[in-house]
């Protein structure tokens, strides 16, 4: 934890450097910006990370041997640029110090500098000792000049790093390199605050590169010209070696027994590399270059060791590590550089670390490093080697080289911090990594933590080709050893990176625009749901433990929710939580459906029909969304899902029309596996009660199912058993047969759960909830059904003009129980409410008497009542043939003194509208041709004598008639109303003969009796006129009159008139007396 | 205890080579009739047993079916049976032998409703009834007799079983069967039936004994096991839950009802005694509750097994004994309110076969002490252990 603190501070220390550009001011830095190219940066950033996994060696021999080699080998030019830069960075890094340190670092660097040039010196000359064994040093240095030279005139782009390498080579070569224009440029650079430090690695790469040479020697001796690369590799190793030996020389007292260990090391392996060179002839040059690096590698690991003995070594590393930290910051000129670079401060800090680590806890550190140097020997040769190519492969993959290092970066000013904090925290620190070394050690085999796993991307990416998945692996171990002080850092780095383009005190915001939708998709799943959460939350308990025993009490809790939260917020939560647990993908169990829909059902009786109709409305739009994608369906979601409506059903929460019209529009309608599927399980869960609740629906879909699997079989698709098991189940279900699908455990529960649910609620909900799936699926555009108020009907406009088209088309609406009765009254010019009214109770009754309660309801006021009458007779003239039913009703009112008042008034009215009189009259008769007037009148005749007939009126009303001067309308209504007048009365007045049948009795055997008659004659006995009148217009105009029809009619008639005038003359007789 | 290490003992009994797998009952190619006997009993598609073994009854061959219960080996049996009944004949065609006399009227049932459409007679012969019924009913021709074996020889010996016809011979609970109580009368009544009976053997467990004794009156068996398929931790999310204290797993426990959705959950205890307490504990905050342990006789534990199978009770509490015989796996949740004590036993109390590619959660409670045990068994185990994620809902 400590180490990840420690790490992001130093970066935003950087970046405050960086921004200050101090670094900038380094004449190196430019001169470099200069020279170096981006290709040569690649090729710097391979060479450091090469050193730095040789521990801190300096490299920089090494690099000098790469661009020896590179003069040598002129096809391997990448791979010397790279060493080339390596040396830059190198020269660069001392000017870096941090934070103002600089100057102090300097004087630092130079005191020790010095000292280590005297040991440097004194390696020298050892050096120059064993070189002078092998070959003579002069020639070397010849050679290596020549090399130089060579490199120059073929690499351009680094002739300055070139040069500032060539310069110190030439310089620990004793001056012969100086000679050269390069060396000059290369000491002003020294100048700089890292002279002293180059010096030193200079120095100690001098004497490896004697070395080197020398090798090489043998080297070119023993390979033929393609070997030439590696053998300059091995120079580098060896040169790596050298100066490890050169540094431990410096470390311990006997520089010159260290030395020859060194030399000796460094010829073992040299041969060694020289064997595997041999070997790998063959094997691209890229591996041996590898091996060689092993050989270096396991040359700094003995540094290593022998650094722990010194602590000026010690600091003398740290100070490198130091520089190159800041090396890196002026490298980024070239982001690649710089990248490079930082991955290589992050090994080199780490080997600091490791090295402090060594001096605190000397004794029980050594001891561990022995082992870990040896492990770490092996996997850092491999390492190396894979790290070799990696940089190989780098070089084409520039930007992901970029990324790699880029995390490097991100540690490096960490490195610097930890440096200056070592003091302090370097016990702690070193012990930590010194166990996260032995960790990764351990766990070498082990795949490496997420931090690594970009790196190894890289790396993968960058060496694909070469690595194999164990050399992956040893990369990232390597990394992680590399990176123990500071391998939690690394990571964070990589965090901080990212994050770094944030401003850290404002909570990221995406600023980007969120249409509508979303946002309201966002506000539905967050705030409004957020109390439905809450609550979900205190509905989940109650339902998870619902079982049978339990049961009311697991809704009475329920219930209770409703006392304390919005009501809809608790129909939700307890709908959503329900409908998780049924559409379930496996399938559920009957038992638990029943529990459930048991819930709703109480629930629905307990808070009212607003739950259970939110809960229909829920089941049966998540029931069509299964229908409208079948793909959505998981596993048993759907059949659950349907089983679970059907208990609900089974319960009594809604009505059978719902389910009805879900299988007939749902399940019938192309059917597939699944419908068929969710079919059985529906009758399975509710047939019989479908079938007692409603078995002519179940007929209908019977037929159709039938009709549907015909229409199957003659496309030629052969229906699975399992469909024809359907058919059969279902038919089984009309016959009552239905057995054995309920399982008993079910039918059980289903028994004793109706028993429980009896007992819930106060029988005021118990109802089933009348609905129809038409209602649920139009609840946009309706309302909600459920709510008094809310729904409306008006609002669709197709109902209504399928209602008009009807009513035009059917003429005898009187029929058609369905007709817009408005729209006729309108068409009737029933122009006020009350006549409408009047209208269509009028017509709209199913007989008299209906018609009759109908109006009654209307609860006229007196005056508004004599509106029946005018309506009634327009009603009854309208017809076009007499119904009876008017007269019916007529009489049914006439009960009433009013209504016998308004009909004698209107039918005076009448009189005088036929007598030619217009201003008065009712208007029955007006604007019609001469056909229907007739037609009316008739009709109006045949009403006021079925009136008059059955003593609804008097006779008497007929007293205004002037029967002498009667127009011929009034003739004509006179005549069928006396007529119809004869014939009622007539019947009235049939008796029996004796013996004869009732109906069979003939024409000529008709008696009558004169009772009725003289009865109503007896009425008028105060109107003689009427009498007479009467009188002669029956004898002259009823008796033979045409409008009877039928013989019985006829003898009726006959019958009356002659009654009528002898009672008329009986009573006339008796006005006269 | 035993049956666990009959278990493992009896891997070496392994399913002959070459039994076809047949995945949907229409390709059995069975008699229509039966067919909808079987989708009328409920059935969709064959168990694992039954895509195996039903044809080989079918076939004619002799036949050892293992699986364990609750996989359909009753229906099994029944299937094939029906199958090779001739309807047309009134003779006994079929005897299946069952150890108890409940079992044998379960088979009758079974049987009845599975032949439901074929109008197949099928008598359940079992001791402790008038016998008088049993001849009345043998005599009018039962075309299949799920009996008990003391019964049924008895009846043979009375001439009012007739034997002659009877092509299969089922025994069911075999090893119980094949025992030491009922090895005479087994044999008694093996004796009179024609040669070449076909013989069906099932059982949940074959010890070895029982298997030797197979091979004197069976001829070259089919061997089908199905083992309880390779328990696997493939598909189970497996969380665990810091408590720290032993006392605050029960609030845990029931926060846990409060915010995920649970059917039916199965909780592991290390010891009877707090199974116990904690069934009482849950019963309490209004559960309903079984509970099982060791000390339980059998028909005990079958009892509450088939109860919580039925969903009359939404949680299980068991010890560690039992999780080998929990067919967990109609059970989405199991709460391990104790760690296990050995690594073994952890898989079987979460585990689940793969082959039905049941999902499924398994929450453990963990102490402060338990630490090390959770971190044992994810390494012996080689898998991960989450921490229970703070958004309960997203777990199921």
């Amino acid at each position: 934890m400590v180490k990840r603190h420690s790490i992001q501070i130093p970066g935003v220390l950087l970046d405050a450097i960086r921004d200050e550009g101090r670094y900038e001011e380094d004449e190196r830095f430019k001169r470099r910006k200069g020279n170096g190219g981006g290709s040569i940066m690649n090729r710097k950033a391979r060479r450091k990370e090469e050193r730095a996994e040789r521990k801190q060696r300096r490299g920089v021999k090494g690099e000098w041997n790469e661009v020896d080699r590179v003069e040598s080998v002129n096809k391997k030019r990448v791979k010397r640029v790279n060493f080339s830069e390596h040396n830059e960075i190198r020269m660069i890094s001392p000017n870096e110090s941090e934070d103002g340190e600089e100057g102090e670092e300097e004087q630092e660097d130079d005191k020790i500098d010095e000292g280590d040039e005297d040991d440097e010196e004194e390696i020298m000359k050892k050096l120059a000792a064993i070189k002078g064994k092998k070959s003579q040093s002069e020639v070397r240095t010849v050679k290596e000049d020549e090399l130089n030279d060579d490199e120059f005139s073929a690499d351009d782009l680094n002739d300055d790093d070139l040069d500032d390498d060539e310069e110190e080579v030439i310089r620990q070569l004793a001056g012969i390199k100086g000679e050269r224009s390069h060396s000059k440029v290369r000491t002003v650079k020294e100048d700089d605050l890292s002279e002293d430090d180059l010096d030193e690695d200079d120095l100690s790469e001098d004497d490896l590169d004697e070395d080197d040479l020398d090798e090489d020697d043998i080297d070119e001796d023993d390979l033929s010209d393609e070997l030439s690369t590696d053998d300059d590799l091995d120079d580098d190793q060896e040169d790596v070696l050298k100066k490890l030996a050169a540094v431990k020389g410096k470390k311990s007292l006997d520089k010159v027994r260290t030395i020859k260990e060194d030399d000796l090391n460094d010829d073992e392996l040299s041969e060694d590399d020289l064997d595997e060179d041999d070997i790998g002839e063959d094997e691209p040059s890229e591996d041996e270059t590898s091996e060689d690096y092993e050989g270096e590698i396991m040359k700094k690991l003995a540094a290593v060791k022998g650094k722990k003995s010194l602590s000026k070594v010690r600091t003398i590393k740290e100070d490198d590590l130091d520089d190159d930290t800041i090396q890196f910051k002026p490298s980024s000129t070239s982001d690649d550089d710089v990248e490079y670079y930082a991955r290589k401060l992050g090994i080199n800090p780490k080997k600091g670390l490791h090295k402090e680590n060594e001096y605190d806890t000397v004794g029980g550190l050594l001891e561990g490093l022995d082992f870990l140097d040896e492990e770490e020997n092996k996997e850092d040769l491999t390492e190396d080697a894979s790290d070799s190519e990696y940089n190989y492969g780098g070089k084409s993959v520039d930007d992901e080289a970029v990324d790699y290092y880029a995390k490097k970066l991100g540690i490096n000013p960490k490195k610097g911090l930890s440096k200056e904090f070592e003091g302090d925290e370097l016990g702690g620190l070193l012990e930590g990594i010194g166990e996260e070394a032995d960790q990764t050690e351990v766990n070498s085999k082990k795949k490496i933590l997420d931090s690594d796993d970009d790196d190894e991307d890289n790396s993968s990416d960058d060496s694909s080709s070469s690595l194999d998945a164990d050399e992956r692996a040893l990369i990232r171990e390597m990394e992680e050893i590399e990176g123990s002080g500071s391998s939690d850092s690394e990571s964070d780095s990589d965090s901080d990176s990212v994050i770094s383009h944030e401003n850290p005190y404002v909570a990221p915001v995406s600023g980007k625009y969120v249409p509508p939708a979303l946002r309201r998709k966002v506000v539905e799943t967050t705030k409004e749901s957020e109390e439905v959460e809450l609550l979900k939350k205190s509905v989940k308990g109650p339902l998870n433990k619902l079982s049978e025993p339990n049961m009311l009490s697991c809704i009475n809790e329920l219930a209770k929710l409703y006392n304390d939260h919005p009501r809809q917020y608790v129909n939700q939560a307890i709908m959503k939580v329900i409908l998780e647990s049924v559409v379930i993908s496996t399938p559920l169990l009957e038992s638990f459906m029943i529990l459930y829909s048991a819930a709703i059902v109480s629930v629905y009786r307990l808070q009212g029909a607003d739950f259970g109709a939110y809960a229909i409305q829920t089941l049966v739009e998540k029931l069509n969304t299964f229908f409208e994608d079948e793909s959505l369906a998981k596993g048993k979601e759907p059949v659950n899902l349907i089983g679970f409506l059907g208990f609900c059903y089974d319960l009594g929460l809604m009505s059978s029309s719902l389910v009805y019209g879900i299988v007939s529009e749902k399940l019938l309608k192309d059917p597939t596996e699944l419908k068929t599927n969710m079919l059985l399980k529906l009758i399975r869960s509710c047939g019989p009660k479908l079938r007692t609740d409603d078995p002519d629906a179940l007929r209908e879909i019977i037929v159709s199912l039938g009709e549907s699997m015909k229409k199957n079989e003659s496309q030629g698709l052969h229906a699975s058993t399992r469909t024809k098991f359907l058919v059969e189940t279902i038919t089984s279900l009309r016959n009552n047969k239905l057995k054995g699908i309920e399982s008993e455990n079910t039918g059980q529960l289903l028994t004793r759960i109706r028993k429980q649910l009896g007992r819930v609620g106060n029988g005021t909900n118990s109802d089933p909830i009348k609905v129809t799936l038409d209602d649920i699926e139009h609840v946009e555009e309706r309302g909600k059904w459920w709510l008094v108020g809310s729904a409306w009907k008006g609002n669709s406009q197709e109902p209504k003009k399928e209602n008009r088209e009807e009513a035009e088309e059917d003429l005898d609406w009187l029929d058609e129980g369905q007709a817009d009765w408005l729209e006729i009254a309108k068409q009737q010019r029933m122009n006020t409410d009350v006549r409408r009214a009047i209208f269509i109770s009028v017509m709209s009754a199913n007989d008299y008497m209906d018609a009759y309660g109908k109006l009654e309801k209307l609860r006229l006021k007196k005056i508004q009542k004599r509106e029946i009458p005018n309506i009634l007779m327009h009603c009854a003239t309208l017809e076009s043939v007499f119904n009876p039913y008017y007269g019916f009703l007529a009489k049914k009112l006439c009960t009433d003194h009013s209504m016998r008042r308004t009909f004698q008034l209107n039918l005076w009215d009448v009189l005088k509208e036929m007598d030619g009189s217009e201003d008065t009259g009712s208007g029955l008769l007006e604007d019609i041709d001469d056909n229907t007037r007739v037609v009316k009148i008739l009709n109006l005749g045949r009403f006021f004598g079925f009136l008059i007939g059955e003593a609804a009126e008097s006779l008497n009303v007929l007293r205004t008639i002037n029967f002498l001067a009667a127009s011929s309308d009034v003739k004509i209504f006179m005549e069928i109303l006396l007529i119809t007048f004869f014939d009622i009365v007539g019947k009235k007045s049939e008796t029996k003969a004796f013996g004869t049948g009732s109906s069979t009795t003939s024409i000529g055997d008709l008696k009558f009796t004169d009772k009725i008659m003289v009865e109503r004659l007896a009425k008028c006995k105060e109107q003689p006129l009427l009498l007479k009148g009467l009188r002669y217009f029956t004898t002259n105009n009823v008796k033979e009159s045409d409008l009877v029809k039928g013989k019985r009619q006829k003898a009726r008639v006959h019958w009356g008139v002659d009654s009528m005038d002898d009672i008329i003359e009986e009573l006339l007789r008796e006005v006269k007396n | 205890m035993d049956f666990d290490k009959e278990l493992d003992n009896d891997l070496k009994f392994k399913t002959s080579k070459h039994v076809p797998v047949v995945a949907t009952f229409e390709e059995m190619d069975l008699k229509d009739d039966l067919l909808r006997g079987i989708y009328g009993y409920g059935f969709e598609a064959p168990s694992a047993i039954q895509s195996r073994a039903i044809m080989q009854i079918i076939s004619g061959r002799d036949t050892i079916a293992q699986a364990q219960s609750g996989t359909g080996k009753t229906a099994t049996f029944s299937i094939g049976m029906l199958q090779v009944i001739d309807m047309n004949k009134k003779e006994t065609q079929a005897l299946v032998l069952s150890p108890t006399r409940e079992l044998a009227i379960q088979i009758q049932s079974v049987v009845k409703s599975l032949g439901d459409y074929m109008n197949v007679q099928c008598h359940a012969c079992t001791g402790g009834r008038a016998v008088g019924d049993d001849m009345k009913q043998l005599s009018r021709g039962q075309q299949v007799v799920s009996g008990t074996p003391g019964r049924v020889l008895d009846m043979i010996n009375r001439r009012v079983l007739n034997t002659r016809h009877i092509k299969v011979l089922v025994m069911d609970e075999a090893d119980e069967l094949l025992g030491k109580g009922f090895q005479e009368q087994i044999y008694d009544i093996y004796r009179y039936l024609p040669p070449g009976t076909q013989v069906v053997v099932v059982s949940a467990t074959l010890p070895k004994s029982v298997l030797v004794m197979t091979k004197k009156f069976m001829n070259d068996p089919v061997k089908i096991l199905v083992k309880r398929g390779e328990i696997t931790l493939e598909g189970i999310k497996q969380y665990y839950i810091q408590v720290e204290k032993e006392e605050w797993k029960f609030d845990t426990l029931c926060d846990l009802y409060d915010s995920m959705t649970i059917t039916q959950a199965v909780i592991f205890c290390n010891t009877k005694k707090k199974v116990d307490w904690l069934a009482d504990s849950l019963r309490k905050a209004n559960f309903t509750v079984v509970s099982m342990h060791g000390d339980m006789k059998q028909e005990e534990r079958d009892k509450i097994m088939n109860e919580f199978r039925l969903g009359n009770s939404r949680v299980l509490i068991s010890t560690d004994v039992w999780a080998r015989g929990i067919d967990v796996q109609q059970v989405s949740l199991v709460i391990n309110y104790d760690l296990p004590t050995d690594r073994e036993s952890y898989i079987h109390r979460i585990g689940r076969s793969g082959r039905f590619g049941r999902r499924g959660v398994a929450v453990d409670f963990v102490t402060n002490e338990d630490l090390d045990t959770l971190h044992d068994l994810e390494r012996f185990y080689s898998t991960k252990i989450q921490e229970m994620p703070g958004d309960l809902s997203s777990v199921m």
